[in-house]
């Protein structure tokens, strides 16, 4: 049994890591965020950046206080709307649980059986220092030319919730007309009555709102399940596209560098009679079938058949377990 | 000297050749095979694969590989064979500008010849690795049923890769010359071909001073070993939906490996009884499973699935031999070219049919290049004792009355040739006569290829039969045709010269070689950065792996320091050289690489 071998349950995404800053990092928005424009009102990561002063547990606090206290009706009105769930509670998990390697991609019943399936997420010592920024509108985000795959840095990306504090809020401040602005960070954490009435479908609500965690926290896979299941339900959706490019580019480039040099020839490791002992799907199957000794990673790529993120993805579980071996 | 190599174009497999000594050779390609397959296909990052790489993926990229061009190439686009193309292939053919055929890869559109010369530039390609030295002339093959059109375009494959076509041969003549016929002797032999994709059977009248006859050809455009696989595939695909209920078929990563291990086994089970097929996680099932497939062929039972299409082989030879009105006792030797004559039970029909065992001192899949070999280096050498005389492949003439064809000259004349012959009207009072020229064997006009045409006007009124009409056929050295007809009362005449045409202009061709060539240049460099990428990585591991003896033995002294910190400098300007693929950047690196392994090696074992 693989040890990467677990049973497929759904499309819900695995559970992501906490966070940390690094002792450099400089929580001001605009300069954390490369490319983020709160004027502009297409940008969504306004609310995953937006951090309180207070410690979070007093901030949530004060916000449970102040809507206990919105949701008493006035006299003759209507009555209060079903209080909303209670978050989640973030879970702090060892690094080793973070992320696991699936050994096949959980099934959809829309696919067939040669179609790409969902993405398995990838281990918290392999997510980068530095999430990318997020896709902009019109651009997909790219790294800097002459940067190999090689230069992405293989450790966690933690948030520490006890820096949260020397944030600054944003005020809140009502707009004209007393409109509230979507845009507004705090109406993240608000239990506002108007805000919990008419949530902003394009932004907080459901998988969106998760798609884009799993993204600013790192988690990729995640992120890229949640943004196929969005685009499976809603082909038009605007977001979902966007996130998924992003997420693709990344995950194919840390993979590609965690595999090396693309030229380098593919062998198999184990020997013929043993290969029906292991646990492979018909995918990875195939690509081992395409290794002659001879052949290149690169070449592999070429002539998968499948996308390169989920050629490189099954390259390197079957390097990882062993069952195939990379030389130059 | 000038090198020519000879190339088998085939229509699933190329190979080339070249006379070393007074010896053809073939040339393997760079993963030792003899033969390279003839396909052609383009990955969805816009890459071009040819050969082997390209059918690796050829099911699963169906939509952009091309295989099996031979059956397209100097053919119009209203062909009966180009309609049965569409129907069949699973990559887009287009109509072209001139009539004439272009396939869609991707979002480009490609020409027949195009995608042809992109096999018969990785055949250029593999004789220089070869040979370390450029080469620009090649004799190619091609089937001796092809008319001037499909010569002329297999000639504008060859010009577009780069080559110098100095003669197109006939297949079955090239296989005879690399048995050693045409030596002053005079036989009758049979030239059995069955490829991977067709099937041909020729019959030669070969002659003194050269001159190889095509008496008949015949065949089958779609019989050839991959109609062998697919009784294979079907076999295992039957066999796995009985055991599992699932159609392996409707899976191309599937169907691909069942392809490559059916072909596989085909080939294994000319040499042994028995085989094993064994293919691991073929599919998966809905369960979260992966199943094998794992199955025993025996070579009785690839007997018994394919010998309807060796009896099919059979039945063709009896038409080629009716064709050439002689009986099958007075075929003095039979050729085996092509790789499924390897097969046991081929060798025996063929055997049982011709009543005498085929020559095969020859490998079947190499002969044919192996010929076309040996007559470019007796052109170049102006051997005249091994030259083949040029003739014309088919019989020429022009249409009469009742749409019937008169030949003018019969096939396989020698050229430079001139026929006449004086040809009257048909109708009363018939003042202009349309003269169409032919091509072709059959005694209707309208089953053989139509040339050109003309018009000659001012005949005199008169009754049908009274005015004569002189017809001149010229076919000069350069295989161009002329046609001339003339009123012998009044010298009235018209002319038109017919050459053939591949239904691409010069100006196309221009730009395609331009193309062609911008691809070799960038595969060149690529190639020079591998190597230079290769020797540098060598080098920086061999240091890496020195330093710490270094460090032990001079890392104490100033001098010892700052040549481990100059070396580890050498080896991170390589690695940024590397990753910026400047491949004089890294050349130069190798060099100080070089000198700082030598130094270390020095101190190592003085140390």
């Amino acid at each position: 049994m693989s040890k990467n071998d677990r049973p497929r349950t759904n499309l819900r995404p695995s559970p992501a890591p906490l966070a940390r800053p690094r002792a450099d990092s400089d929580w001001d928005d605009e300069k954390t965020v490369p490319g983020l424009d709160l004027d502009d009102p297409l940008n969504e990561f306004d609310r995953v950046t937006a951090i309180p002063e207070l410690p979070s547990e007093q901030y949530v606090k004060n916000q449970m206080e102040k809507a206990a206290d919105s949701r008493v009706p006035a006299p003759g009105t209507a009555p209060p709307p079903p209080p909303l769930p209670a978050p989640a509670p973030i879970q702090t998990l060892a690094p080793e649980d973070y992320f696991t390697l699936d050994s096949a991609p959980p099934p959809s019943p829309r696919r067939s059986a040669d179609s790409t399936a969902p993405y398995a997420a990838i281990r918290g010592h392999d997510a980068p220092t530095v999430a990318p920024p997020p896709p902009a509108v019109s651009q997909r985000p790219t790294r800097s030319p002459g940067v190999p795959p090689q230069s992405f840095s293989l450790t966690g990306l933690e948030l520490d919730l006890d820096s949260v504090g020397r944030l600054k809020a944003e005020p809140r401040v009502e707009p004209a007309g007393g409109r509230l602005d979507p845009r507004d960070p705090v109406l993240e954490l608000s239990l506002d009555e108007k805000a919990a009435a008419a949530p902003s479908p394009e932004t907080d609500a459901g998988p969106i709102g998760a798609m884009k965690d799993r993204y600013a926290m790192g988690d990729f896979s995640g992120a890229l399940l949640i943004a196929e299941g969005i685009l499976e339900a809603n082909p038009d959706d605007l977001a979902a596209p966007r996130y998924a490019q992003s997420c693709r580019d990344v995950l194919t480039q840390m993979y590609a560098a965690r595999l090396g040099s693309l030229d380098q020839r593919v062998a198999v490791a184990v020997p013929s009679d043993q290969i029906r002992w292991l646990t492979l799907d018909h995918r990875a199957g195939f690509l081992l079938s395409l290794i002659d000794g001879g052949i290149t990673v690169d070449q592999i790529l070429d002539i998968s058949g499948m996308t390169r993120l989920d050629a490189l993805r099954i390259m390197y579980q079957l390097l990882d377990q062993r069952v195939i071996s990379l030389s130059s | 000297m000038e090198r020519v190599i000879g190339i088998d174009l085939g229509t699933t497999n190329s190979c080339v050749a070249i006379l070393e000594g007074d010896t053809p050779v073939v040339i393997p390609n760079r993963g030792g095979y003899k033969t390279t397959p003839s396909v052609v296909a383009v990955t969805e990052a816009g890459k071009r694969l040819v050969g082997h790489i390209a059918k690796r993926q050829a099911i699963t990229n169906a939509e952009n590989t091309v295989y099996a061009a031979k059956r397209l190439i100097g053919r119009k686009w209203n062909s009966p064979q180009v309609k049965n193309a569409i129907m069949t292939s699973s990559y887009t053919i287009v109509e072209g500008p001139h009539a004439d055929v272009r396939i869609k890869l991707r979002d480009k559109t490609y020409s027949v010849p195009e995608i042809s010369s992109m096999v018969l530039q990785e055949m250029k390609i593999v004789a220089e690795d070869y040979l370390g030295e450029p080469v620009k002339k090649a004799v190619v093959t091609v089937p001796a049923y092809f008319n001037d059109n499909q010569r002329q375009a297999t000639k504008d494959a060859g010009a577009i890769a780069g080559l110098d076509v100095i003669r197109i041969i006939n297949e079955p003549t090239a296989a005879s010359l690399a048995y050693g016929y045409g030596k002053d002797m005079d036989r009758t032999v049979a030239v059995y071909d069955l490829g991977g994709g067709t099937f041909d059977i020729s019959i030669l009248e070969i002659g003194a001073h050269g001159v190889f006859k095509v008496i008949s050809t015949t065949g089958d455009t779609f019989l050839g070993g991959e109609d062998f696989d697919a009784r294979i595939i079907d076999w295992l695909v039957t066999g796995f939906q009985d055991e599992h209920g699932i159609d392996l078929r409707q899976d191309r990563m599937a169907l691909q490996r069942l392809r490559d291990a059916a072909e596989k086994a085909k080939c294994e089970l000319s040499g042994v009884r028995e085989t094993e097929i064994n293919l691991p996680f073929i599919i998966s099932t809905g369960r979260n499973e992966a199943l094998h497939l794992q199955r025993t062929l025996a070579r009785p039972t690839l007997e018994k699935l394919t010998e309807d299409l060796v009896e099919r082989t059979v039945d063709i030879c009896k038409q080629a031999l009716a064709d050439a009105k002689l009986d099958v006792s007075e075929v003095e030797d039979v050729i085996l070219v092509g790789g499924m004559t390897r097969m046991p039970a081929v060798q025996t029909a063929v055997t049982g049919y011709f009543g005498r065992e085929p020559n095969k001192s020859v490998h079947p899949d190499e002969v044919v290049a192996m010929g076309a070999a040996i007559q470019g280096a007796a052109l170049v050498q102006d051997r005249q004792d091994m030259i083949l005389l040029d003739v014309t492949p088919h019989a020429l003439g022009i249409m009469t009355f009742g749409s019937y064809f008169e030949e003018l000259i019969p096939q396989n004349t020698t050229v430079p040739t001139s026929r006449t012959k004086v040809f009257t009207t048909s109708r009363d009072d018939q003042t202009a006569v349309k003269i169409l020229v032919m091509q072709g064997e059959s005694k209707r006009a309208d089953e053989n290829e139509l040339l050109g045409e003309f018009i000659l006007t001012g005949l005199r009124r008169a009754p049908k039969g009274h005015v004569e009409i002189e017809v001149t056929f010229e076919i000069n050295t350069d295989g161009i045709v002329s046609v001339h007809a003339k009123d012998m009362e009044n010298g009235q005449a018209q002319s038109i010269q017919v050459t053939a045409t591949s239904g691409l202009t010069q100006d196309e061709i221009k730009n395609m070689m331009t193309n062609a060539q911008d691809y070799l240049v960038e595969r060149r460099v690529d190639e020079h950065f591998e190597a230079a990428k290769q020797e540098a990585e060598t080098l920086i591991a061999e240091i890496e792996r020195l330093f710490p003896e270094i460090e032990r033995v001079v890392g104490s002294a100033d001098f010892g320091r700052d040549a481990i910190a100059k070396a580890r400098t050498t080896v991170e300007r390589t690695r940024t050289a590397i990753s910026s693929k400047d491949t004089a950047l890294v050349k130069e690196q190798v060099d100080q690489l070089s000198r700082t392994q030598r130094m270390f090696k020095g101190v190592v074992s003085r140390g």
